[in-house]
């Protein structure tokens, strides 16, 4: 059985109670426009959204299937511990920040901030795949996981925005490009490769297969692989006093 | 010159008349400044490694240890003092940023020991609080809910989440990786048998103490270690911290050397990797984020904790106060600038933030002009030492205080300032499974007990004095302090009088 | 802008002004200009999170700061434009807008009628 609601006029708090106090597992949010929190620290359900959901959307979203006809908007998937979220449009700022577990998928663009401070910790290891562009600091104090940005965003602009990287120091980020970003930062080591790794390739090939892409136009391109030089880049020299 | 010798801070003196060259002070000495001569077989001394720390001082079973400053100092200079003159040769010879621990050691002002406290004569009775009722229990939370009556005409109890306290005290937030599985356990324990609560800090919670989780408060930092939702449902409080006293403005960076397997499971990170806390949240640019953040927390928890904001206290707190206590955060926790830490830049600890006594009364008097004052409870720490500062601190607008540095001592810290070596021969500052184990949590708890008792019946005995039997009562009552040795600005903005001034 | 009668761009990349380093990665003319601008107004910059809307006779000017450290979104649809801080909001008036996008930190988006009268 499937839950409709219809989130005309409602507020958040009474959105999300109706949300996690639902008995069925599946839930259909119709209208969505602006309510923030939606999903928030849920498990276990599979959350449908028509419309544009409002900030912190899945924030420590904890293994639900969260499914988004339309656009995202900031701190989406914050601290996100498990589960899957797919966007369908594109996504605002801070997207993923801290995640620990879990996926996120963005037929779209993301802004700025993209998967700042992304861990990854033991079986999890979180994972956001980009259709479009990334803005600004993508992967900004990154420790873990893994960013894929396809850069498939209808005009002339770079794949990433600048300071990608800022702070890195785990994890990997795969850009699929020529050419690198401009300004990134030394810690930060960048390898042309040939093909992606199986692990990324999974991603992409979910990616494609969520948004009704040919997987094989995004396997067969050329990719950079971003990763921390050192597992301690910021180990400034610290004097002890 | 390749490296420029720098003196010893201190030097070892051994008593030999004393000495029974029992090999305890070598044994116990992690930093290795106690030694056998191989030679000579005598016992000798590595000064330029001492601490201070007094480890070796209070094991020595005969007394024959003591630690002196260094005779040997540079030349006399009020403006170079010897600090100063260490601290440029280290950065000439290294270029790295100096690094300290503990709360400032600078000798600013202490505006607590400039205040006194009043007690009452003739006009109204002082209490026997040994034998007369005398309240130290308290409420934590937001208080403004409206009177709202079911069909009967009672009270419905719409009051935000509330935290109780049987003393006006909590233990302040320390993260377990700078600080000892043995110091949380001894923190956890002793929270429960006081009635009060310990602070995780922001480096997660250690799965044996989820069972202290209804005396727990748990943070939400800008590196969001160990965050999940198990952690948020298990405490009693989260607490978002913004800013710490010792370093306002900046993050934190744990080596990923300290990073051992269990804190690593802690912080739900892997082992041996830097654990970096961003400067700021990087959701957080106003309080409208803020707001955010606090609302998703609440969304995480279905609403049943307060929610706590901790902030620095710097120049501007009373106006960032204000904008947290419209935030929907049920507390404010300002952290002072005596505040310590496990390691921070010294040049941000000695120079940046405010004392807790100027914030707190500024805090406390913007809430209240703005008629907010009701919408946030308050938090005082940064360096809280005794009873008297705690009630001071209540008669100038806290609910409540947290006291960590405190609490540290009471395990058995001397205030050596090295926590960031993490040889911390105490055990307290250290994940070394030989140091930790030093610590004993259940007489770590006995002693945590014992200190926050004392002060409540301490704090009792002033209550008396003053007349009042409720703890809520003296909140904001500056009118039972008075100025010693104040300016009229400092006067002004504590918002007490000089002492000898009436009504 | 008034009393130096710089253009709104010129004035953007005064109080957002690019970082140096970027400004370096630009093609000319913008590395000049941008540079120019950056060292006759230094004390002009504003550093901090803000996102503005300027209106004026012939339009409408939004920026963010520099570090993009404040949301925005803007939309198109005909004759139309659309400034908020959240896609919902817009959404909320346009359900359906032609063209729906976040501007870079520091980027003015400008919206002009009359030939962007400023008076």
């Amino acid at each position: 059985m499937e839950k409709i609601i219809d989130a005309a006029g409602m507020g958040f708090a009474e959105l999300n109670r109706l949300v996690k106090t639902a008995a069925e597992k599946k839930i259909r949010i119709e209208r969505c426009l602006g309510q923030r929190y939606i999903a928030c620290g849920l498990k276990d359900k599979e959350i449908f959204i028509d419309g544009t959901p409002g900030n912190a959307l899945a924030a420590y979203l904890d293994g639900c299937r969260v499914e988004v006809a339309g656009s995202v908007q900031d701190a989406t998937g914050d601290t996100m511990n498990a589960g899957t979220l797919i966007v369908h449009g594109s996504a605002g700022d801070a997207t993923g920040y801290a995640m620990r577990g879990g996926k996120i998928f963005i037929e779209g663009n993301v802004g700025y901030r993209c998967g700042i401070h992304m861990k990854a910790f033991k079986e999890n290891k979180p994972a956001i795949v980009i259709g479009g562009r990334a803005g600004s600091f993508l992967g900004e104090y990154q420790a873990g996981g893994v960013i894929v940005v396809l850069g498939e965003s209808g005009d002339e602009k770079p794949a990433v925005g600048n300071f990608c990287g800022t702070g890195m120091h785990g994890g990997e980020i795969y850009l699929r490009s020529e050419r690198l970003p401009a300004l990134l930062p030394p810690q930060v080591r960048a390898e042309k490769i040939a093909a992606l790794p199986d692990g990324a390739a999974e991603l992409v090939k979910s990616w494609c297969a969520f948004f009704g892409r040919k997987a094989e136009k995004y396997l067969r391109s050329a990719y950079f692989r971003l990763t921390p030089d050192s597992a301690n880049p910021y180990k400034r020299l610290y004097t002890v006093n | 010159m390749k490296e420029m010798y720098i003196p010893p801070k201190y030097e070892v003196l051994r008593d030999q008349s004393k000495c029974v060259s029992c090999g305890l002070c070598v044994k116990e000495c992690a930093e290795g400044v106690h030694f056998v001569d191989a030679k000579t077989g005598k016992y000798r001394t590595d000064d330029q490694k001492c601490v201070y720390c007094h480890r070796c001082v209070c094991v020595c079973p005969t007394h024959a240890l003591q630690i002196a400053r260094s005779r040997d100092t540079y030349p006399e200079n009020a403006n170079w003092d010897g600090q100063t003159v260490n601290e440029l040769y280290r950065q000439a010879q290294t270029g790295g940023v100096l690094l300290s621990s503990m709360g400032s050691p600078k000798p600013l002002p202490v505006f607590w020991d400039r205040l006194l406290v009043n007690a009452s004569q003739v006009t109204n009775p002082s209490i026997d609080p040994l034998r007369e009722p005398m309240e130290t229990r308290l409420f934590l939370g937001r208080r403004t809910a409206e009177a709202v009556r079911d069909e009967n005409g009672l009270l419905k109890d719409t009051l935000a989440p509330q935290l109780e306290l049987k003393v006006p005290v909590l233990f302040a937030a320390m993260s377990y990786g700078s600080v000892s599985y043995n110091v949380h356990e001894s923190l956890a324990r002793a929270a429960e048998t006081l009635g009060t609560y310990y602070n995780t800090g922001e480096g997660g919670l250690h799965e044996d103490f989820y069972k202290y989780g209804k005396n727990t408060i748990v943070q939400v930092a800008s590196g969001r270690f160990g965050v999940f939702r198990d952690y948020l449902e298990t405490a009693a409080a989260v607490e978002i911290k913004m800013g710490q006293g010792a370093k306002p403005g900046i993050g934190g960076h744990l080596p990923g050397a300290k990073i051992t397997e269990d804190v690593a499971e802690t912080r739900m990170i892997p082992v041996g990797t830097d654990a970096i806390s961003p400067a700021p949240h990087h959701d957080i640019y106003s309080i409208e984020d803020l707001r955010q953040l606090v609302y998703t927390v609440k969304e995480a928890t279905d609403y049943k904790k307060p929610v706590i904001v901790k902030i620095a206290a710097v120049h501007n707190c009373a106006a960032i106060a204000s904008g947290i206590a419209r935030s929907g955060a049920d507390v404010i926790a300002i952290d002072g600038y005596r505040g310590g830490t496990g390691a921070a830049p010294t040049r941000i600890r000695d120079n940046v933030g405010i004392p807790i006594e100027l914030a707190l009364a500024s805090v406390d008097t913007r809430l209240r002009e703005e008629g907010i004052r009701d919408n946030v409870s308050l938090i005082a720490g940064g360096s809280i030492r005794s009873s008297s500062d705690v009630l001071k601190a209540v008669a100038l607008g806290a609910d409540a205080c947290y006291i960590g540095t405190a609490a540290l001592m009471a395990l058995g810290c001397h205030l050596c300032g090295a926590c960031q070596s993490g040889r911390c021969n105490w055990g307290i500052a250290t994940q070394r499974p030989d140091l930790v184990k030093r610590l004993d949590p259940e007489e770590g708890a006995r002693r945590l007990v014992n200190l926050v008792t004392a002060w409540n019946l301490e704090i009792q005995e002033m209550m008396g004095g003053m007349g009042i039997n409720s703890i809520e009562a003296l909140r904001g009552n500056r009118l039972m302090l008075r100025g010693v040795g104040l300016t009229d600005t400092e006067l002004k903005i504590l918002g007490v009088r000089y002492a000898g001034q009436s009504l | 802008m008034r009393k130096k009668k710089l253009t709104l761009r010129e004035t953007a990349h005064v109080i957002a002004a690019s970082f140096w380093s970027t400004i370096e990665q630009k093609g000319e003319p913008d590395r000049t200009q941008e540079t120019l601008l950056r060292k006759m107004f230094p004390s002009l910059l504003v550093t901090g999170p803000f996102s503005i809307i300027l209106g004026y006779t012939g339009g409408l000017m939004a920026l963010n700061d520099r570090l993009k450290l404040r949301s925005m979104v803007c939309a198109e649809k005909g004759d139309l434009a659309y400034i908020a801080s959240e896609e919902s909001a817009i959404r909320a008036i346009e359900p359906n807008p032609e063209k729906i996008y976040a501007p870079a930190g520091g980027e003015p988006v400008l919206f002009e009628l009359y030939g962007g009268e400023r008076e």
